[in-house]
This record gives C-alpha cells, structure tokens and sequence, in this order.
C-alpha cells in the first residue's frame, strides 16, 4: 500500500485520469442502472404489490393481464378465503375542469378484501364513484379531491385518496369497485366476469380454458418488459466489461513502463508478491475512490432529475454494481500479472554481459 | 577472517550446442570480511557475470557459490530473492532509485520489506555519512549524478549487509566523485568488516581497493600490486 499511494501521489497527472475513468464510467453504470430499475419498477410494482404469488388466467392470454377476461363460472370454481379477483383496464383518466388527460389503470377489487392497497394519504373509497389513486398522477397534474372521468365516461369519479407505488404497464393504477370496473371494461356494471384471480395457494382445479402462472411469470409477460430489461442487462453488463478492458489495459501499460524499476526492486531483494500487491491496492485505491465520487455525482443528479423521470435508486442493487466494478478493475490487473512475474533482476544489472 | 563469499570452478555458459558462449571459465574466488576487491577488465569479459553469480541474481551453469557459509546452489528462487534482501546490498548503475519515492522513503521502503526485522543503521548516521542530510525530502530526478549515487549507497546499507556488490558505480561520475564514492566504499569495508566488491572501468580509482582482479574473455587473474601500478601509468 505504501508503494501504491506514494505513486500515485507522485504522479498525479497520470493517476488522475485513471480516476477519471473510474468516475465516468461508473456513474454512466449507475445512471443507467437507475434508469433500468425505475422503468422496470414503472411496470410492476402494483403486480409486485398483489398479496399472492399464484395467478388463474385466461388460457388465450398469452400470459398477458391485458388480454385476460374469466367468466363467473370460472372465478366461482376457484374462489376460496386465499383468493381475490382482480378486474384490469387501461383508461385515460381526465380532469375535465383543466383538460388534463393522464394514462392510466383502473384496478377494479373488493374495496375490503385481500387486495385492498395501503392508503398513504386521505381514505379508501367508499362507493362505485370514488378511486384511490397512485400518487404519481400528482406528477401529471390530479391531485387529491379532482373530479375526474374515465375514458370519456359521462360519470365523474372522485379521488379520494393515495397510495404509494402502484404503477402497472408503466401508468399509475386508480384502484375503485370491480363494478366500476366491469363498467368500463364491458360498459355495464352487471356481468361478473374479472380480469384474473390472485391466490396466496397453488390452485387445486383449474377451470377449462384458463391456466395457472406465478407473479414473476405474469410480470415477464408485461409487453415490452422483457425486451426492456434485457437490454438494459446487456448494456450494464458491457459497460462493465468494457471497464474491465480500459483499466486492465490502463494499468499494464504503466505496469510495462515500470519493468526496469521492478527488475531493480527484485534484485534488492523485494518479492515478487510486494510488487503484485502495490499493484493490486493501487487498483483498489483508484477503483474506490473513482466509483465513489461516480456514486457522489450521481446522488447529486438524482436531486436535479425531473420526477417525472423512471429513476430509482435501490441500495442493495447500486452496492452490488459497484462491488462488481471494483472486482472487475482487480481482475483487469490480472492483464499485469505475468509481466510481473516474468521481471528478471538480472535485467537491473546491464543485462548479464 | 571470514570468508563472506567463495566460489569454487564456477562457470556460466549462455546457450548450448554449437552456439553456446562461455561467458566465465572455471572461476575461484573468495572474498573476506573487511575486503575491498575491485575487478577490471574490458566489456563483455565476464566481470558482470561473476558480479550476478555473487549476488544470486543468476545461477551458475556449475561449480559452487557459497555466500555467508551457506551453499546457495540449489537455493529456491524465493530463498535466493530473501538472501539478496538480507545479504548484499547493490550499487548499481546510474538510477535505481524508485523515480516516485523521495530520498528518505527509498529507506523506509527497506523497513516496509524487512520481514525479519533485522538490524539496520540508523537513517540519520547513514545520511550523515554520505552527506545527504539535506536531500532527504527529495526526489531522485531533482538530485544530481553524484547524490544519486550517494543515495544508492545508503539504500544498499541500510539493510545492513555484509556484502556490497557495486556495479560501476562511479559510471557518471566526474573524477573527483567519483574517487570520493570509492573511498566511501573503501571505507566500508574497513571500518565495518564488510566485504565490498566493486567493477570498474577506470584504473585511475583503484588506490584504497585492497585486491584487483582482471577479468579477460572470461579469465579471472588476480594482479600483483606491481603491475597494477604498470597498468595505473599506462592509463595515466
């Protein structure tokens, strides 16, 4: 360690743009895992939010809740005290008194069962013309007492409450009454049929033409969800790899330059273990100090983001990216490693005549 | 007096078959404690060959190296780096000094390495000795040949070793430097019992050395004081 910082102290210049490196390519990282997670979690934290982890859906769905429709007799054949049905249908919701028109869910349920969502401020609605809705939509210009109409609808709904972090396909979910559901899916309140049906249990029969998959399945099949997140996967994933070439490279260039001063450091004696380790600190040095001003900037910029933006910051994940670009910039100094060991001492001694 | 180092028929041969080049003929050598040898000679004679058998810097094609009482023949690479850590201390030529590392953490670098914690002269008694007291804070590129060298004196002693092996050491050197580095050299080994052994070019630096070798296509011959002082004036 002692080598390490006294050469990079030494030459400032040099190390600084390895830090640099460090710094632009980590917060490059960090923007788009952010970005990644939020568009993600713009999708499915109402699903994420569903207090059962098994789904009975239509079986021509696809696998997609947009396209699932069960009849009554299908939802009586499972329904039990694990159970609660769900009715789902994209609207756009408009606030006619300032024309402001926002994309949409409707979550139809039974107001006092299983998948009633946790109400972060004002009340749950009491009635067919109320919704509690994410309280996102205040981004967009609804807010608390608004009334608003659904898809055009001649009736007025009130928002009466919110809740926190339900947003499904990428647009905030307004939870209200499955009839008002069935309402705007079917245009009347009185057929029974759901979108799909939630279960804390592995269904024990499954109805003719419907099929059962978990959560995860059901959030895969998101449209655009996967094709989304792999992606983004893929160019984190490169960055990173990416990383680990520029500085492996980085430091075997100025592992090469230093060849002759480690062959005198060899023929005085010094291991070769003390020279792989001031290389390895020096890496770690510069890998710590670069991610962690990149995580800095970023914490600054996440203040400056417009919260419209699909940015979110989740600890567990941003501490598990940076710990695999610092292992990443160690495993580049593996590029110097047999440089190293093949340093000669002989070669600090004119080259044995 | 001790023996610090004893070479016995010992050879070096680069390559093999038809191409093979014996770089040193069956040697013997010994060097005492409290010896200043010096070995002369033309380039490409061999004199740096012998220099980095002694040192274990590279092993010999036969015959025996024996430093400090120990046969370092079938010494492993890691037991060979621990002894040139404990053992010798080198002056090589100009700059082998860590560019990035002040004059006194050239030193402190030592303690970093010492894993056996073994005596060592004080910084300040070295720095006096050399006169390098007031360089202490600088880096090797802001000193001149002179204290360059200096400074590669005291890291060579600093570990304390009994033997100093110094490869050209007065290469950049005018001749007044160059006849004080020797002197200090010479001075080591008197007055410390160390064994010092010193590869020049220049006869004009030979005075304090106690015993001058010549090494001629791989030859080496000790030289009687007489004509050592033939081939003093044929250089003057």
């Amino acid at each position: 360690m002692f080598l390490a910082i006294k050469e990079i102290l030494h030459n400032k210049a040099r190390y600084l743009l390895v830090v640099v490196t460090f710094v632009l390519i980590a917060y490059l990282v960090f923007f788009l895992t952010g970005l990644a997670t939020g568009l993600a979690r713009n999708n499915r934290t109402a699903i994420d939010a569903l207090p059962g982890n098994y789904v009975l859906m239509s079986k021509y769905a696809n696998k997609n809740l947009l396209s699932s429709s069960l009849t009554k007799q299908q939802v009586d054949k499972v329904a039990n005290k694990h159970t609660a049905v769900l009715g789902q249908v994209s609207v756009v919701a408009e606030n006619t008194s300032t024309d402001k028109k926002v994309n949409s869910n409707v979550f139809g349920i039974n107001l006092t069962g299983k998948l009633k969502p946790t109400v972060t401020s004002g009340r749950m609605p009491r009635n067919n013309h109320e919704v509690l809705a994410d309280d996102s939509v205040t981004n967009e210009g609804l807010h608390k007492g608004d009334r608003i109409t659904l898809n055009g609808s001649d009736q007025k709904y009130r928002i009466v409450g919110f809740t926190h972090d339900r947003r499904f396909y990428t647009v905030p979910v307004f939870y209200t009454t499955l009839a008002t559901f069935r309402q705007l899916k079917y245009g009347q309140a009185n057929v029974a049929n759901a979108s799909i049906v939630i279960s804390t249990r592995p269904f024990k029969t499954i109805p003719a033409k419907t099929q059962q998959i978990n959560r995860a399945t059901l959030i895969n099949n998101i449209p655009g969800y996967t094709a989304e997140t792999s992606t983004f996967a893929l160019m984190i994933g490169s960055m990173i790899g990416i990383m680990l070439l520029i500085i492996g490279i980085f430091m075997y260039i100025l592992t090469i330059q230093k060849i002759s001063m480690y062959g005198v450091m060899r023929a005085q004696g010094i291991r070769t273990r003390s020279i792989i380790a001031a290389l390895f600190w020096q890496i770690l040095i510069l890998a710590v100090v670069g991610v962690g001003i990149g995580a800095g900037l970023l914490g600054i910029t996440q203040f400056i983001l417009p919260k419209k933006m699909p940015f979110y910051a989740n600890p567990t994940l941003f501490s598990s990216i940076a710990a695999a670009l610092v292992v990443m910039s160690l495993v580049g100094g593996l590029f110097s490693l047999r440089r190293i060991i093949k340093v000669d001492p002989l070669a600090a001694i004119g080259g044995g005549e | 007096m001790t023996n610090l180092v004893e070479l016995t028929q010992v050879t070096k041969i680069y390559g093999s078959g038809r191409t093979a080049v014996t770089a040193l003929q069956p040697t013997d050598f010994v060097l005492k404690a409290g010896e200043f040898a010096a070995i002369i000679g033309p380039s490409g004679s061999g004199k740096t060959t012998l220099l980095t058998i002694i040192g274990n810097l590279q092993r010999p094609s036969g015959g025996k190296v024996i430093i400090n009482h120990q046969d370092t023949t079938h010494f492993t690479e890691h037991q060979r780096t621990d002894l040139r850590f404990n053992t010798f201390g080198f002056i090589l030529q100009a700059s082998n000094l860590i560019p990035f590392l002040t004059v006194k953490d050239q030193l402190a670098l030592v303690d970093r390495f010492n894993h056996h914690k073994q005596h060592k002269m004080s910084k300040s008694e070295l720095f006096d000795m050399l006169g390098i007291t007031d360089l202490a804070s600088n880096y090797p590129a802001a000193l001149s040949g002179g204290e360059r060298q200096r400074v590669a004196i005291a890291r060579a002693l600093y570990n304390d070793p009994p033997i100093v092996l110094a490869d050209e050491p007065t290469a950049s050197l005018d001749t007044k430097r160059a006849l004080q580095v020797v002197q200090r050299l010479a001075d080591i080994a008197h007055n410390t019992d160390r064994g010092v052994i010193m590869i020049t070019h220049d006869t004009r630096l030979l005075d304090p050395v106690d015993t001058v070798y010549e090494m001629r296509d791989g030859h080496l011959k000790a030289l009687p004081n007489s004509s050592l002082e033939k081939i003093q004036e044929t250089a003057i």
